[in-house]
């Protein structure tokens, strides 16, 4: 590989402030998996906020040195997933629709997943501490 | 067409650099000290031949950093190439016009003798040299190479050494110069149309070799 | 126009070499890298997608028309390995030459480009080094406005600085949807930057046409002891070293789950030809 890290400030792009977007070549995760998670992840702790223009994504894959595709992959995710608009001809834009919901939505499903493994933990005689443990074994190692 | 034309009169013009200056220099003290003021024209020759020199320069110049395998991604036909070429050779016969009047006028008043048949005979040579030339060498240069055009530029120089040798060796005194003036003025409409019908067989000679050679 | 080249079943026949029925594209608005040993036939390709030599059979279409089109050549910007412009000639003479050839020139973006790359107006090329001599190539194949860009091994035996800066370049005229580049190289490192699809060639055929993430991301090499069998189905290519067996796989991630006892990792662009030239097939 012929970079371990990549790291992209870009901040020349017409409208909105710059976005950090920081690029590993070494951890398991596809590229365009990994600026997916960055957005959205900045788009729900309210770093970008609705309405904000992004960069285009040639723009984008330039300044992080990618493949147009990739970044296009990236966004296409993004828009499926409500985070981000497109608008033909002038470019992607943060849904203006509710984060909150989008985080409600989330906070759900990890609730949801926690109580199976709680439940399961109880079950089968696992102690708190090695639940608690493992959780935040897997919270810390994620990204 | 226009870029070619140029390319090809920068090609010609920058190929004038100190060695050719130099043997022109050379040349002129030469003539100047063995033959008069017959130097004038004899030194028109040698700028005749120069002519020649620097389309053959230039077309060793165009392949040695593989020019013609970029203009082939030119939007340029290579009829249009090629006419370029031949265009810019008539272009140079303006240059050895030029040269063979400055000479031979330089002479004259160097020498205080007005000598029209000398003046004639430069101009007419140096009206008739480029096209020649480029006539015979440019077919070979377009179908064999710029290699095999240095070597069939040999016969011309050889005919202008000898012309130039025997000049003087005194053979070519004034009376012969108006003799032959007298014949060659009568046949010379027909050759210069025989020249033209030449020059434009070669130019398309030239242009089929550019085409097939891929 | 969905593609800015598009090339079925182009074949040339050589003693000795044939570059045998030679298929793919490069979509609008895309990076195409075209990679192969030397020898491979990735310059008689480009030489016949310029038409510049005859071809056997198959069709090449450049911007939606056919190759022998001359007008197409308005449109197209071609950057070989070496600069072609006569030595005496500087920057101004090329100017000079090409706007008197191409019915489109930009002669304010050509000086900013000679600006850009710190390319005296008036010194002959005769004096650049190679790297300025590259940047010249560049600018004249830019200033024209071209809509493809094809470069035949353009950045060999350049500085990785000068590279970096080509590259650079290259996205930048992508950033136009409509402008597509064709670029050929046997540096795979710089493909692997910035192309979107890499095209293999080897011994006159393609060998794959491909999306680079596909081949970065989903790509790989399982490398097993002697004692792991792998099934044909399972891999593309196998290479033996002496003490193991490696193989090149279309989804690693998956190898890697089936195979738990071999190591499955990513491979580079670099890899991937290695094994496809080296190894035997499935």
């Amino acid at each position: 590989m012929y970079l371990t890290n990549q790291y992209a400030r870009y901040g020349q792009y017409k409208g909105g402030d710059p976005i950090d977007i920081l690029i590993s070549n070494s951890s398991g995760k596809p590229i365009y998996e990994q600026i997916c998670q960055q957005i959205k992840t900045q788009i729900m702790d309210g770093t970008l906020t609705a309405g904000e223009a992004l960069p285009s994504m040639r723009a984008l894959a330039k300044e992080l040195h990618l493949s147009v595709i990739t970044v296009q992959r990236a966004y296409e995710d993004l828009t499926r997933d409500g985070f981000i608009e497109t608008v033909s001809g002038k470019g992607s834009f943060v849904a203006a629709q509710n984060q909150e919901f989008i985080r409600e939505e989330r906070l759900r499903e990890a609730e949801g997943l926690l109580q199976r493994a709680a439940e399961l933990g109880r079950s089968h005689g696992i102690p708190l501490e090695k639940l608690t443990g493992i959780l935040t074994l897997f919270y810390e190692e994620g990204d | 067409m226009r870029g070619i034309i140029y390319k090809d009169l920068c090609l010609f013009f920058k190929g004038v650099d100190k060695i050719v200056l130099l043997v022109l220099g050379g040349l002129l003290i030469l003539f100047a000290a063995e033959s008069g003021v017959y130097a004038g024209m004899l030194f028109s020759f040698a700028l005749d031949m120069m002519v020649g020199l620097l389309h053959l320069t230039a077309l060793e110049k165009e392949e040695k950093t593989a020019w013609g395998k970029y203009q082939r991604t030119l939007p340029v036909g290579a009829g249009k190439v090629v006419a370029g070429k031949y265009a810019v050779v008539l272009l140079t016969v303006l240059v050895s016009i030029a040269g063979a009047v400055v000479s031979n006028l330089a002479a004259f008043a160097f020498y205080r003798t007005f000598l029209p048949e000398a003046l004639r005979w430069s101009v007419l040579v140096a009206a008739v040299t480029p096209p020649v030339w480029a006539a015979f060498n440019l077919p070979f240069y377009y179908w064999l190479g710029s290699q095999v055009a240095q070597f069939t530029c040999f016969p011309l120089a050889f005919f202008f050494f000898y012309a130039i040798k025997n000049f003087e060796a005194g053979m070519w005194a004034l009376s012969d110069l108006t003799f032959l003036a007298e014949n060659v003025r009568s046949l010379l409409p027909l050759a210069l149309l025989a020249l033209a019908g030449v020059f434009l067989a070669s130019l398309v000679i030239s242009a089929a070799g550019c085409r097939c050679k891929r | 126009m969905e593609n800015s080249i598009l090339v079925r079943d182009l074949t040339k026949r050589f003693p000795g070499f044939t570059l045998d029925r030679v298929s793919f594209q490069v979509p609008k608005g895309r990076i195409v890298g075209f990679i192969g040993e030397n020898g491979a036939g990735k310059s008689t390709t480009i030489r016949l997608i310029l038409n510049d030599l005859k071809k056997d059979g198959g069709t090449v279409e450049l911007l939606g028309r056919d190759h022998t089109d001359p007008a197409v050549k308005n449109d197209l910007g071609v950057v070989f390995d070496a600069c072609n412009f006569p030595e005496a000639f500087t920057p101004l003479d090329v100017e000079k030459v090409l706007s008197g050839v191409y019915s489109v020139w930009d002669g304010q973006a050509y000086r900013g480009y000679l600006k850009r790359f710190a390319l005296p107006e008036r010194k002959r090329v005769k004096t650049f080094s190679k790297g300025m001599k590259m940047k010249l190539s560049i600018a004249a194949a830019l200033a024209h406005r071209p809509r493809l860009l094809i470069l035949d091994e353009a950045t060999a035996g350049l500085d990785p600085v000068i590279r970096d800066e080509i590259l650079d370049i290259l996205l930048d005229f992508i950033q136009d949807e409509e402008h597509s580049v064709f670029f050929s190289s046997h540096i795979t490192s710089d493909i692997q930057k910035i192309a979107d699809y890499v095209v293999l060639i080897h011994q006159g055929k393609i060998v794959f046409e491909e999306e680079k993430d596909v081949l970065l991301d989903q790509y790989g090499i399982l490398r097993c002891g002697k004692g792991t069998e792998v099934e044909p189905g399972d891999y593309i290519v196998r290479r033996e070293t002496g003490v193991s067996a490696e193989y090149l796989v279309r989804d690693r991630s998956a190898a890697g789950k089936k195979y738990p006892k071999a190591v499955a990792d990513a491979a580079s662009l670099e890899d991937i030809m290695l094994f496809y030239i080296k190894g035997e097939a499935s």
